[in-house]
């Protein structure tokens, strides 16, 4: 390894962010990589699709995770859940698709969870053309198609 | 969601506000939303509605538990409340009209959808999407009054049918809903039920049947049988050594997720304590835990929130358990028309779901 347990991610715009290896293998994705050969982890890993401003996200997110793993009482489960709280809470709808789609890609699950609960949590209660304009989504049912759906089940409305 | 359609709007105008999301992202997505919220999307488009309707039984139920219970109160009509997973209690309108509070019995739950008898008529109900039919191929066999009868709910998944199971004293019934047919799967049960369980309907876990029963004529020996919803066979669950004879199980739930029974103990200081035993590696005898103990004749039902928050009863009333501060609450349903309504049955829990049966 070229610096002992250390990896070096290098974003789809050409940013190298070197970390720690117990932060890197959160994600399952990096983790299977290093484990099956070896040359990733001495040499540079490349993350497809993903920028230089959302790989630093990921690694920020990691890091606090994997310290809070390895000791407990340094970061208690409470400063964890307002650590989660505020890394959400601070992305605009854009960054959120973004490291979501991130996060899926790179099996870190932790934060998979996070991002969807807070989507989830952003979408609930919503109407259904909130809902198109949300994820800009084209409403491909005939006005006569709607209304029987809605009609189908009057009490969800 | 103001503010963040703003902030696009301001600065990001030119990107399009939502790209791609990959189906199964909106599966977790959407899986996480109360079923109420997710039948009202299936009107978003054609995809959306093909997505919701697929997601029959792939819901991830966590946050999404609720108790059915059926209060019953002298010379009036019994009323059906839903607790949520936060115990707050909300009264549902009865899918079959008045029902009387002397002559119901909830049979069993199974992925979102209750079995309950009525005045000599079985239905299956979904809470959740108000879905419910008659079972009218059980109606003989159900005759009323049910006594003695214990029951239960489970879905096959090899054979994509549900299966109700009732157990009358020897004879143990097995009912295939899609199919639509009855058999007889033992006529001569070697275990018999004792009536004082807190609850005679099976609890489902590991999609399997879970009842508490005596074995052999002596009954002094309690054991934990469960109904393989494959072979229809049943077996038995490796118990904990430190069971002794004539200790008394009260009752069984389903806390975080793993299989509980809660017992009276008969020894040492505790006497007459219910000690909450849970097994957390299902089948393995050695992973069967002591909880927590209460003073209470009551059995946990179910819990939330990682385990911290536990929904107590026994067929007369219901409370609320914090296993970090050790209280415990009284939960009340309240009938507005009358005030000493109570428990008709030990409630029964339910997921969220948008599932209904295929008649076959």
């Amino acid at each position: 390894m070229a610096s002992k347990g250390n990896l070096t991610l290098k974003s789809c715009n050409g940013k190298e962010f070197i970390v720690e290896e117990k932060v890197a293998v959160m994600s399952t994705t990096i983790k299977n990589m290093v484990d099956v050969d070896d040359s990733f982890a001495q040499g540079v890993i490349p993350i497809i699709g993903v920028d230089g401003k959302i790989l630093a996200k990921l690694i920020e997110y990691c890091k606090e995770h994997a310290e809070a793993d390895e000791d407990e009482e340094v970061k208690s489960e409470e400063y964890l859940k307002k650590f989660d709280e505020k890394f959400v809470d601070e992305l605009n709808l854009n960054d959120l698709y973004d490291l979501l789609k991130a996060s899926n890609y790179l099996e870190i699950t932790k934060l998979l969870n996070l991002l969807c609960q807070k989507v989830a949590s952003m979408i609930k209660g919503k109407k259904p053309e909130e809902i198109r304009r949300i994820f800009n989504i084209k409403n491909d049912f005939t006005p006569e198609e709607e209304e029987e759906i809605n009609r189908q089940n009057p009490w969800a409305f | 969601m103001e503010i963040v359609t703003e902030e696009i709007d301001k600065a990001e105008t030119k990107r399009e506000p939502i790209v791609f999301i990959p189906n199964d992202l909106i599966i977790d997505i959407l899986s996480r939303l109360p079923v109420k919220t997710l039948v009202r999307f299936k009107s978003v488009c054609k995809s959306w509605q093909a997505l919701i309707s697929d997601l029959k039984f792939s819901f991830p139920t966590k946050g999404r538990i609720h108790a059915m219970c059926f209060t019953k109160a002298s010379l009036m009509d019994g009323t059906f409340y839903s607790l949520d997973n936060e115990f707050v209690v909300e009264e549902l309108p009865s899918p079959v009209g008045p029902i009387s509070g002397d002559e119901f019995q909830l049979l069993g739950s199974c992925n979102g959808m209750l079995l309950f008898w009525s005045s000599g008529c079985t239905y299956i109900w979904n809470p959740t999407t108000r879905w419910c039919r008659e079972l009218s191929q059980l109606n003989g066999l159900l005759s009323s009054p049910l006594h003695n009868i214990s029951s239960g709910l489970c879905y096959d998944k090899s054979t994509d049918d549900y299966k109700a199971v009732i157990i009358d004293t020897r004879l143990v019934y097995m009912a295939s809903l899609r199919a639509r047919k009855i058999k007889i799967i033992d006529n001569n049960f070697p275990y018999r039920v004792p009536s004082i369980q807190i609850t005679t309907s099976g609890i489902l876990v590991n999609d399997h049947l879970h009842w508490v029963v005596y074995e052999g004529s002596l009954e002094n020996w309690q054991l934990i049988v469960y109904f393989d919803e494959r072979t229809n066979v049943f077996n038995q669950l490796p118990m904990p050594e430190t069971v002794e004879n004539y200790e008394l199980i009260f009752g069984l739930g389903v806390l975080d997720g793993c299989l509980s029974m809660s017992r009276v103990l008969s020894k040492g200081q505790a006497v007459g304590n219910i000690l909450v035993t849970s097994m957390r590696e299902y089948g393995v005898k050695e992973s069967w835990t002591a909880l927590f103990a209460l003073q209470d004749w009551v059995a946990p039902i179910f819990s939330i929130k990682s385990n911290e928050q536990v929904l107590l009863a026994n067929t007369f009333s219901m409370g609320s358990y914090n296993t970090k501060n050790k209280k415990t609450k009284k939960i009340c349903v309240r009938n507005n028309k009358c005030q000493n309504s109570t428990l008709a049955n030990c409630p029964v829990t339910y997921v969220e779901s948008v599932a209904s049966i295929r008649w076959g």
